[in-house]
């Protein structure tokens, strides 16, 4: 904690601690000191001039900006000299600006209109005609740049260059002819680019799905949360007439201490917004008749339908016929009511893991997520924070960076990260590389280091010099498991700070994990009396006949099950299927009874984030057509038509929260006996030449993503990435089309684009695209072989926004 | 006046100082082997902090109190001679470069030696290829004789010298932009703080010196710090070498002490005036320096001196003007200089650079209009003290004396367009 000083703002005494900066002290007592370059996350740059302020015995104007309060100092912000001083930076940065506000978006929330009325002059002294500069410069899929209206204040240069460690942006040329452009004339192409038309203090960077939309004062923010990935970001959602336009991080209130690694939003949550208004999305119950034959039904009848085949069911075949499966669209208060449903009716079989992982609280292993502001090592393996957390990876990448910290991969497809980290292949083997590590720490033998050292030799180098490590992990697999336990268990024992985070596949597994929507755990992480069948177990039960009517609430099992050839089966099989979606998903498809439901926006309710926090969704924007409900709504009709005992709104609030205690998690052990998993038979695994890895990609999926016109220029191409060894020996160029294929399945339309990120030997295919689904090649959740085969040469219209190779 | 006996320049044009054999023989290096194997580091910083000497790469600032700022805390520290001589009127250290460059060696190697430097760096200008060549088969030479690199002379202190080749920005010459350019960024100023002496070259501490300055120092150490002070005025003591040009008979360096009369550099070593001609005004220190007039021709040239003035020895370099020099037209060259070079990072020397030099070319087409001229002065009031680096006030003070002292000049580019709308 630094020193507090007393300093003299405006003839205000002000305390502030040591070392602050002026702009930011003088906030204390109110007083804003203008400034277009200045931005609390970001490092100071002393571009703009504006923040001029005099300190009493300094001869000339300092930067409010770039000054540390020290003990008595006297500081003006308000004068004379500081006001003439300001006066000559607007009527600059005027000289050139085309004060084309009325078309311009930033209209009504822009700095540089505020400024000019503050301190401009009605008239212009120059007399000059203006420069001309590009306007509406295409920078990549997401941004348009305005030159003309730019200050070069480099907020944007500097997000690029010190938060995301992109360097996309650059400045070019020099003097007054300086402007924004991108690195070699690359497309501006990141996950994050959406925060610099946020932090642009004029109107040069827009966005191409929210240009020319909305004004300002014409929109309705709502504070709510963004539910698209475990990390659950704080996100402001603007509407106007109910409709919603844009959602922004805005840091004023998200995050007003300037956590420079945190509290941004990506650009999943900020463009993939129009599939709330899609003609596609579904707005009224349906029934099948027959293959592909859809009939439409009000609520009434289709709850009692629902209600009736269940408990039919349950009555007929036992509670054991019956299973739920529910996805990260759901609320904690939805996963609590799914759950309360399915144990009511007596079976407990339920389950939120569709990507086979084992858990998503780390228990009393955890590290929380502010560990890696003093994490040394950070070892990741088998998730990909990139994809997968992006807003969490800046953090990952902040400690790299600016602290230094190690940070390894262990897998087999290198990451996308644009910091330094050692990548460590582990042919599908990570367990026994941490644990050959970690009996390398315990034996405390420090054998020297060489070259061509195995990896696990290495990374029991860095394990024994790191004080606090940082494991990063997606939650699967029981030996992966083990090893954790066993490796931070070691390094704890040996005093040194060591923590799980855990990065998996849906957005709100953590909540549903502690609501109870797991065959072994109740609400509260309580150990079931009796576990019933996991997702596995159900689809098995399901494949065999045993299972007879299935829940399906915002989870699309078909696309994103690892083991392909048995959700196949399992969906074909099971006499009677609800699903509860927004679009015709392709599990939806497979149904038998579809509701149509409300979308993340639409909502409230709670959910957790990947850290534990439990965060509240706000309505910001209502559904355009039809009459969709909540999946709350849904469940809550379908228990009272079952005659379930369900609790009230305010009971279901208290025992949603109660599960949610943080203390829970913290008892919680994933490698408990207790969560014991259904036995995988051993397979035969399909043959094939090549060991074919599934890659996970932010902007991939087959529900909100795939319904949304505005994104599909950004949701990634169907892509298979090959080592350029074996592109070169398949005769192949990047661009021609392929289809990988084995006994199962085949994978078609696959983009070849050559990447070092694969070893020899090894294809990288994006998971979970609807138009490409991966896991047809797999009949189990282990590793798929398959051939490649040529099926057009020929470079086609790639999509790059998913195809980045090396 | 008379009596004083250049050591900076010493032998050029007499020997062939590029030749490491020659140098030698003239006592070169030997004040490099003396300090490593003799003397104590902080004894030499000691030495040139009490010579006085001031930097000559433009902002005078005292070199010994400059190598003390540097923190003891156990990281590496860098040297960098600034070679990078790009200040419009001057050529002193291109020619130290092109014709006595063992002299540079010995001064960055001792300087090094001095603040304990982990490695010492040489930023030439780009446009000077020919030196450049030179410096390099000097610096193998040196490298041979192991002057430079491991167990220096014998000792046991070793120190790379890494020369770099700038690319023709002005701006690679201010300290922080040329360490910016030497890490491979975009040459644009830091902003300060933190200063190098903190956070330099790769973030650690860094000094920068100018050539002239390094040079002086193998001087302090062949004769006695008490010799160098001695020279000229006490606050602004020593050699320096002055760049002469414009309208004089004989343009050229000058090695002169400091505090010698601005006529006798003027009158005397540059010869004059052509015949017919009549003074103007001239530039003390290069093209950021404020002109001085007749009235300043007896003023003695040294820092303080031409700062009291109103103007700024600068680099050294004097551009003198006679009566056939038309202002505008000369303001209009500097300015365009200074738009030109701007980085273009800070908004008051981006924005008003330019605009002044938009204005100067408007009334040098007979364009401009009355409000231009007075707008000249305020312009300059708007960007001087605001800048980010000393670009935008390098920028200022040429054109603003001028305009004061020569309005008319200024008011004839109005003349057309007061005309018309009358
Ligand atoms: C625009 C600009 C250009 C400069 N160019 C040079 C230069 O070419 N050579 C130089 O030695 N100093 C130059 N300087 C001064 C340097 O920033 C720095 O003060 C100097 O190298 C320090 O050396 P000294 O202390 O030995 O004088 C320049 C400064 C500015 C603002
Ligand atoms: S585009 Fe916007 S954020 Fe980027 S430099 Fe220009 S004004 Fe600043
Ligand atoms: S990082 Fe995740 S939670 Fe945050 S905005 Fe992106 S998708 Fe949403
Ligand atoms: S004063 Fe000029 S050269 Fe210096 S940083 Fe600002 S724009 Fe660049
Ligand atoms: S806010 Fe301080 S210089 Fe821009």
């Amino acid at each position: 904690m630094a020193k507090t000083v007393t300093v003299t703002i405006d003839g205000v005494k002000v305390e502030a601690p040591e070392g602050e900066l002026m702009i930011e002290a003088a906030k204390r007592i109110g007083h804003h000191v203008p400034n277009f370059c200045y931005y609390p996350k970001l490092e100071p740059a002393g571009l703009c001039r504006m923040c001029l302020i005099r300190i009493e015995g300094q001869p000339k104007l300092q930067l409010g900006c770039n000054t540390r309060v020290t003990d008595g100092m006297v500081i003006d912000t308000i004068s004379e000299a500081v006001e003439t001083g300001r006066r000559a930076q607007v009527e600059f940065l005027l000289l050139n600006h085309p004060l084309d506000c009325p078309v311009c978006d930033k209209g009504g929330e822009c700095v540089l209109q505020d400024y000019a009325m503050a301190y401009g002059d009605v008239a212009s002294r120059s007399g000059m005609p203006k420069m001309n500069k590009p306007k509406a410069v295409d920078l990549g899929p997401t941004i348009v740049l305005d030159e003309q209206r730019c200050v070069l204040c480099q907020r944007c240069v500097r997000f690029d260059n010190e938060i995301t460690w992109e360097r996309n942006l650059v400045t070019a040329s020099r003097g007054v002819y300086t402007i924004i452009a991108t690195e070699g004339d690359q497309p501006y192409d990141s996950y994050f680019s959406g925060n610099t038309t946020e932090l642009c203090p004029v109107g040069a960077l827009t966005s191409k799905t929210y240009r020319f939309k909305a004004r300002p004062w014409d929109v309705t923010p709502t504070l709510t949360v963004c539910t698209q990935c475990p990390v659950g970001c704080s996100t402001f959602a603007d509407s106007r007439f109910d409709v919603l336009q844009r959602t922004r991080y805005d840091h004023e209130t998200i995050d007003p201490h300037g956590d420079p690694a945190g509290d941004w939003i990506c650009d999943r949550v900020r463009y993939n917004i129009s599939y709330l208004t899609d003609e596609r999305r579904l707005n009224t119950p349906m029934v099948r008749s027959g293959e592909d034959q859809w009939v439409d039904l009000a609520w009434s009848d289709a709850i009692d339908l629902a209600a009736s085949t269940l408990k039919d069911a349950a009555e007929h075949f036992g509670p054991q016929a019956i299973g739920a499966i529910g996805g990260g669209r759901l609320t904690n208060q939805e996963a609590y009511l799914l759950q309360h449903v399915v144990r009511g009716l007596g079976s407990a079989n339920v389950d939120y893991r569709l990507h086979d992982e084992l858990t998503a609280t780390p228990g009393r292993l955890a590290a929380q997520v502010h560990d890696l502001d003093d994490a040394s090592l950070i070892i990741e393996l088998g998730t990909n924070s990139v994809e997968l957390a992006p807003v969490f990876d800046l953090r990952v990448r902040y400690a790299v960076e600016r602290r230094g910290a190690t940070l390894v991969h262990l897998g087999d497809v290198k990451p996308n990260w644009p910091v330094h980290f050692r990548h460590f292949p582990t042919e599908g083997d990570a367990a026994s590389m941490l644990n050959e590590a970690a009996e390398n720490v315990r034996r405390g033998e420090d054998l020297p280091k060489r070259a061509g050292e195995p990896p696990a030799q290495t990374l029991a180098r860095l394990l024994r010099g790191a004080e606090r490590v940082v494991v990063i992990w997606d939650g699967r697999g029981a030996s992966e498991a083990a090893a954790i336990e066993r490796l931070i268990g070691l390094l704890r024992d040996a005093d040194k700070g060591a923590g799980v985070i855990v990065v998996g596949y849906a957005a709100n597994a953590r909540g549903a994990e502690s609501m109870g929507m797991h065959p072994a755990l109740q609400p509260g992480y309580r150990p079931a009396p009796q576990a019933g069948l996991d997702t596995e177990g159900m689809l098995r039960a399901s494949a065999s006949g045993e299972l007879k009517a299935l829940l399906i609430f915002g989870a699309n099992p078909l696309l994103a099950y690892p083991n392909g050839a048995l959700v196949r089966a399992a969906l074909e099989r099971v006499p009677f299927i609800v699903t509860t979606e927004l679009f015709m998903t392709q599990t939806a498809v497979k149904s038998h009874v579809v509701l149509p439901v409300k979308a993340a926006f639409e909502k409230t309710g709670s959910t957790t984030t990947m850290d534990g926090e439990v965060k509240q969704l706000a309505i910001s924007c209502a559904p355009q057509a039809g009459e969709p409900l909540t999946d709350r709504e849904v469940l809550a009709l379908l228990g009272d038509a079952m005659g379930l005992q369900m609790p009230s709104d305010s009971e279901l609030e208290q025992l949603a929260a109660a599960a949610a205690a943080p203390e829970l998690a913290r008892a919680f052990s994933f490698t408990s006996p207790v969560l014991a998993r259904t036995v995988r038979p051993a397979a035969t695994p399909a043959q094939g030449a090549f060991t074919v890895h599934s890659v996970p990609r932010l902007y991939a999926g087959g529900g909100t993503s795939a319904h949304d016109t505005a994104f599909e220029p950004l949701r990634p191409h169907p892509t298979a990435y090959l080592h350029p060894g074996d592109v070169e020996e398949l005769g192949l160029e990047d661009g021609d089309t392929v289809t990988v294929r084995n006994g199962l399945g085949a994978v078609d339309g696959l983009t070849v684009v050559t990447s070092k990120k694969v070893a020899r030997g090894s294809i990288g295919v994006i998971a979970e695209l609807p138009e490409a689904p991966v896991n047809v090649l797999a009949d189990d959740c282990g590793s798929v072989h398959a051939d490649v085969v040529l099926i057009r040469k020929g470079r086609q219209a790639l999509n790059l926004a998913g195809a980045q190779g090396e | 006046m008379a009596s004083y006996e250049p050591v900076l320049t010493k032998g050029i044009g007499e020997a062939d100082l590029t030749d490491i054999g020659v140098y030698r023989s003239r006592g070169g290096y030997e004040q490099l082997r003396r300090a490593v194997r003799e003397m104590e580091p902080d004894a030499i910083v000691g030495m040139v902090m009490k010579s006085n000497l001031r930097g000559r790469g433009g902002a005078g600032f005292p070199t010994g109190r400059k190598w003390s700022f540097l923190p003891k805390d156990g990281r590496p520290r860098y040297l960098v001679c600034n070679c990078d001589e790009a200040e419009p009127g001057t050529f002193k250290d291109r020619m130290l470069l092109e014709q006595t460059p063992h002299q540079i060696i010995e001064g960055i190697m001792i300087s090094a030696y001095a603040i304990k430097a982990a490695r010492a760096f040489i930023y030439i200008r780009g446009e000077m290829r020919q030196g450049y060549e030179i410096f390099m088969r000097a610096l193998e030479q040196a490298r041979a004789a192991n002057l430079v690199g491991e167990k220096i002379c014998g000792s046991d202190w070793s120190c790379e010298l890494v020369a770099h080749r700038g690319a023709g920005a002005y701006i690679c010459g201010e300290e922080t932009g040329l360490l910016n350019s030497l890490e491979g960024k975009r040459g644009e100023p830091r902003l300060k703080p933190p200063f190098p002496a903190n956070s330099g070259l790769y973030n650690m501490p860094t000094v920068v010196n100018n050539v002239e300055t390094l040079v002086c120092v193998v001087h302090i150490m062949q004769r006695g710090e008490e010799w160098f002070a001695s020279i000229g005025p006490v606050k602004s003591p020593g050699p320096k070498i002055v760049s002469i040009s414009g309208h004089v008979r004989k343009p050229g360096n000058y090695e002169v002490p400091l505090g010698t009369p601005i006529r006798e550099l003027v009158y005397e070593l540059a010869g004059g005036l052509f015949e017919g001609r009549t003074f103007k005004a001239l530039q003390p220190g290069g093209g950021s320096s404020a002109c001085l007039f007749e009235e300043h021709l007896d003023l003695p040239y040294d820092f303080d001196s031409i700062a009291a003035a109103g103007s700024m020895l600068g680099s050294g370099a004097m551009v003198v003007m006679d009566d056939t020099t038309d202002m505008l037209d000369a303001a209009w060259v500097l300015q365009r200089f200074y738009a030109h070079e701007s980085c273009g990072q800070c908004t008051p020397c981006r924005e008003g650079t330019h605009w002044s030099e938009a204005m100067l070319e408007r009334l040098l087409h007979g364009h401009g209009r009355e409000v231009d001229v007075s707008l000249l002065g305020t312009v300059g009031d708007k960007i001087a003290g605001h800048s980010l680096c000393a670009l935008g006030d390098a920028s200022v003070p040429f054109l603003q004396s001028v305009v004061k002292r020569f309005p008319e000049e200024f008011l004839r580019g109005a003349e057309r367009v007061a005309a018309i709308q009358v």
